[in-house]
């Protein structure tokens, strides 16, 4: 089964590489970019909700919260891929910040704080005007730049995101197959267990929650660099759903499900452009579905069918993905 | 008008609102009691009873207050529709698929309210009134007035409706334990659509109720549903009197921080009572949730 | 190196008004295997949540290795040298047998949380001995087969010994059972007796919670009897069996014979 992902992993890196040789349309080449922005974030979810088990209705929140951060430190002179890290770390700092006071709290209730503690960082970016120009946004955020190379154009805009998701799917898988992520695993199933088999459950949640920030604070300032103007109203809890439902059709706990689901849930509302705002209803409904069909979403299913096909290889279990 | 008359007007407003975000919260109650969820859509549920109220008025062929009850009547079908095509399937899922859920359908009744009717606040007609009655120095709203008593009235009947009639006490046999109470001979399925229709009837009277005052438009569901939602919390989550006081103690305090501390940083209020009351308290100031289970 | 592995000392633990455990004292002697017997609700899971650390005792205190354990997380605990099972299996439902032990290890590691990212030689060599080192176990519990199996696909019986493998993988100098006969089937009593005797034999110090009357007689070194919250006897299986207080504490009934 182990071979059977890395095939995957392999034709999968090759046809993204090769779209834009193929893919002449500029217009959803810069879809595909906005995708694999958000790829980054929904992965984040992921590791804190896919594979730790505390569901987070806040990441739109961290994500605003990373662009933001980068955009106020690169309108502030400092050099736009150091301020992209410097949000990356703020972000996981304060997600960190939110890890450890919510510890006693399980399930439902966890995530609601997430939710509320989004929605006043919003109100925060929205209300303090003179730093963050409230709900006019920011503009004029300067570009990643390589030398005296700006990223401003969709293809080199895009194998920069596709660069960046495959170190980002890098690093969680280490994580994932890791001893941490066998621990992060076995918080998910069960926090007493994993509590007296030596596992500090505190130490392990607030790692989660750290890494998971981190992904969505970088995510937000690719966010910021790549599309260049930045608005709270991007951020808003509906968005933490779309998060979510990109997280759930791709495949929740899975590798590439989240990257998936980010470029599907994008691509899928432009082939219904007679409706305006049509995309959040999308969104919802198809992942109203997914939950009842499918709730391994895509990656999820496929592995289930692959399962069942090899039913009689006794290593059929868990490929990887 | 001196600054206790300030006091006692702002107190008469925090209770009205507070009124308006009971109701609601009392829907998260039967729901959770239900089925161990926070229902996100009931917020959207009171929008929808608005947005219903409004659309039946505008036919002009309806008197106004029997628009105001089939309003109600139609939130109630709305509710037993969505938990038989989104909800009941995924009962046996993991809770996490259902809330989930509960978002995406809120999601689609705004969305679908701002194609229908615009992002803009619309007016609602004003059926409770102009007048102002004179207490010492200060002026009670009609408005408020009535809007505080409808919603006792209401918490009250629901209250005997539990306590007192067969089918009431069948649904708290349910919410206590759905698979005794299949054994039993109760209709199970039968009660989670009595539930929603009832629950989303009291968020559609919140609706109503509070339209007159604050206009309808398609993000109230969110803005006050959240509110309610702290209040459920604050009332611990499973009690009827709980949300009761929970939302009025939000109202309240919503209101006076309104006044005495900053407009801007209202809407923060609840939120942060909300993650307080989580952090510090989890079962509420009256939940008898007990310890909470680890893993 | 004191002869008793684990001191409880004057332990109470008190529920509102109700005391599940009232002045408990015990002593376990290093390398012995010490039951704790009892008819259901007197106290002996709650005094296992105490010793792990899951539970704060209301008075009094559990010392081991000569260390008093107040306010020590479970999970400090257990890196300590301690290790349990639950009496209502506690697994890692979701995954395999052979991750189930390998979580274990956890505290044995030298790999630090960032060389989940960053692996030199050592740690894939770390990885690979632990992943053998959680075989042998699998295969020291007769599980050798299931290694891929997920947990909760096998059957009550295996995922019992399961607990066991998982709970030795942290190394435990003492081991704590919570009724592991408890829904074996009894074709598999005899094997987790022997499984219990290789455990002793390891130098693994055994506290075990058992209804299963003649296998506490055969296996046990040390009886302490709980009745109430109260320890009202103590001793070898032979001097419990025949101690009257005991015998009246199970009202007349034939216990050695009921409970096999």
């Amino acid at each position: 089964m182990r071979a059977n992902t890395k095939t995957f992993s392999l034709y999968f890196w090759l046809v993204a590489a090769l779209l834009p040789v193929v893919l002449r349309n500029i217009y959803l080449l810069h879809l595909l970019v906005v995708a694999l922005i958000y790829s980054v974030t929904a992965m984040g979810l992921n590791i804190l909700t896919g594979y730790t088990g505390k569901l987070s209705l806040g990441h739109a929140g961290l994500f605003g919260l990373g662009a933001y951060v980068s955009a106020l430190l690169s309108l502030h002179e400092v050099p736009v891929p150091v301020a992209m890290l410097a949000a990356g770390i703020a972000v996981a700092s304060v997600g960190v910040l939110l890890g450890i006071p919510t510890l006693k709290l399980q399930g439902h209730y966890l995530s609601i704080v997430t939710l509320g503690f989004s929605e006043i960082l919003i109100l925060i970016i929205i209300n303090w005007k003179s730093l963050t120009n409230g709900p006019g946004g920011l503009r004029g955020i300067p570009p990643i730049s390589i030398g005296s190379f700006s990223l401003v154009d969709e293809v080199p805009q895009y194998y920069f995101m596709l660069g960046l998701v495959a170190l980002l799917v890098w690093v969680k898988a280490r994580i994932v197959h890791s001893h941490v992520g066998l621990a992060l695993r076995a918080i998910m199933d069960s926090e007493t267990a994993a509590e007296a088999m030596g596992i500090s459950v505190a130490y392990y949640r607030v790692m989660a929650f750290g890494i998971s920030s981190f992904y969505a604070g970088l995510g937000g300032a690719c966010f910021s660099h790549l599309l260049g103007y930045v608005s709270p109203y991007s951020f808003q809890s509906a968005e933490s759903f779309g998060l979510l439902g990109m997280v759930v059709v791709g495949g929740i706990g899975t590798l590439y499900g989240p990257v998936l689901g980010a470029v599907l849930m994008t691509l899928l509302p432009e082939y219904f452009r007679a409706f305006a705002d049509f995309r959040l209803i999308l969104n919802a409904v198809v992942t109203i579905i997914l939950l009842i069909k499918a709730p391994g979403g895509i990656v999820g299913t496929v592995q289930a069918l692959a399962r069942r096909r090899q039913l009689s290889a006794p290593t059929a279990r868990g490929c990887g993905l | 008008m001196g600054r206790s008359d300030l006091f006692v007007q702002v107190v008469a407003q925090g209770l009205a609102m507070g009124a308006v975000y009971a109701l609601i919260a009392l829907g998260y109650v039967m729901i959770f009691k239900a089925v161990g969820v926070f229902n996100f859509a009931q917020g959207d549920f009171m929008m929808a009873g608005c947005f219903l109220g409004l659309w039946l008025v505008s036919t002009g062929t309806i008197p106004l207050f029997a628009a105001l009850v089939l309003a109600v009547l139609l939130s109630a079908a709305l509710g037993v529709i969505v938990e038989i095509v989104a909800f009941h399937p995924l009962l046996e899922s993991p809770s996490r698929s259902y809330l989930m859920c509960t978002i995406a359908v809120g999601i689609i009744f705004r969305e679908v309210a701002k194609m229908r009717f615009g992002a803009d606040p619309l007016r609602f007609p004003n059926y409770l009134g102009h007048g102002v009655i004179k207490v010492g120095g200060a002026g009670l709203s009609v408005q408020y007035i009535w809007i505080t008593t409808v919603a006792a009235v209401v918490v009250v009947l629901l209250l005997w409706f539990f306590k007192r009639t067969k089918v009431g006490k069948a649904m708290r046999a349910v919410s206590e334990d759905r698979e005794v109470a299949r054994l039993m001979g109760i209709d199970t399925d039968f009660n989670m659509r009595l539930t929603y229709a009832i629950s989303s009837a009291l968020g559609a009277m919140a609706g109503v109720l509070i339209a007159p005052v604050f206009f309808a438009f398609s993000e109230m569901g969110r803005s006050f549903g959240l509110r309610a939602f702290s209040s459920f919390v604050l009332g611990g989550t499973d009690s009827i009197v709980g949300a009761v006081i929970g939302g009025l103690l939000i109202g309240l305090m919503e209101n006076l921080a309104g006044v005495y501390i900053s407009t801007q940083y209202k809407d923060v209020v609840s939120f942060v009572v909300l993650i307080a009351v989580l952090v510090w308290r989890p079962t509420g100031l009256f939940g008898e949730r007990g310890e909470q289970r680890a893993g | 190196m004191t002869q008793n592995v684990l001191e409880v000392i004057g332990v109470t633990k008190a529920f509102g008004g109700l005391k599940a455990l009232d002045d408990i004292n015990l002593s376990v002697k290093r390398g012995t295997v010490h039951s704790i017997v009892g008819p259901n609700g007197s106290g002996k899971t709650t005094l296992f949540n105490v010793i792990t650390g899951f539970s704060q005792p209301t008075a009094g205190k559990v010392i081991f290795k000569a260390i008093d354990l107040k306010g020590k997380k479970p999970s400090s605990i257990t890196a300590m040298g301690m290790a349990r099972t639950f009496q209502n299996v506690l697994l890692f439902r979701q995954m395999t047998a052979l991750e189930n032990v390998m979580v274990a290890r956890h505290t044995k590691l030298r790999a630090k949380p960032y060389n989940a990212v960053i692996r030199p030689k050592w740690v894939m060599e770390e990885e690979e001995l632990n992943r053998a080192r959680c075989t042998e176990l699998l295969e020291l519990c007769g599980l050798g087969a299931r290694a891929k199996e997920l947990a909760r696909n096998l059957p009550y019986g295996e995922q019992k010994r399961l607990e066991i493998a998982r709970a030795l993988a942290t190394e435990p100098e003492l081991l704590l059972l919570d009724e592991p006969a408890a829904g074996t089937p009894a074709g598999e009593i005899d094997g987790l007796l022997e499984l219990i005797q290789k455990i002793k034999a390891l130098g693994i110090t055994v506290l075990l919670i058992e209804h299963k009357m003649d296998m506490v007689m055969a296996v046990s070194d040390t009886v302490s009897v709980l009745s109430f919250g109260h320890k009202i006897a103590e001793g070898t299986p032979a001097e419990v069996s025949s101690n009257p207080e005991v015998i009246e504490a199970y009202l007349g009934r034939k216990w050695l014979d009921a409970e096999t």
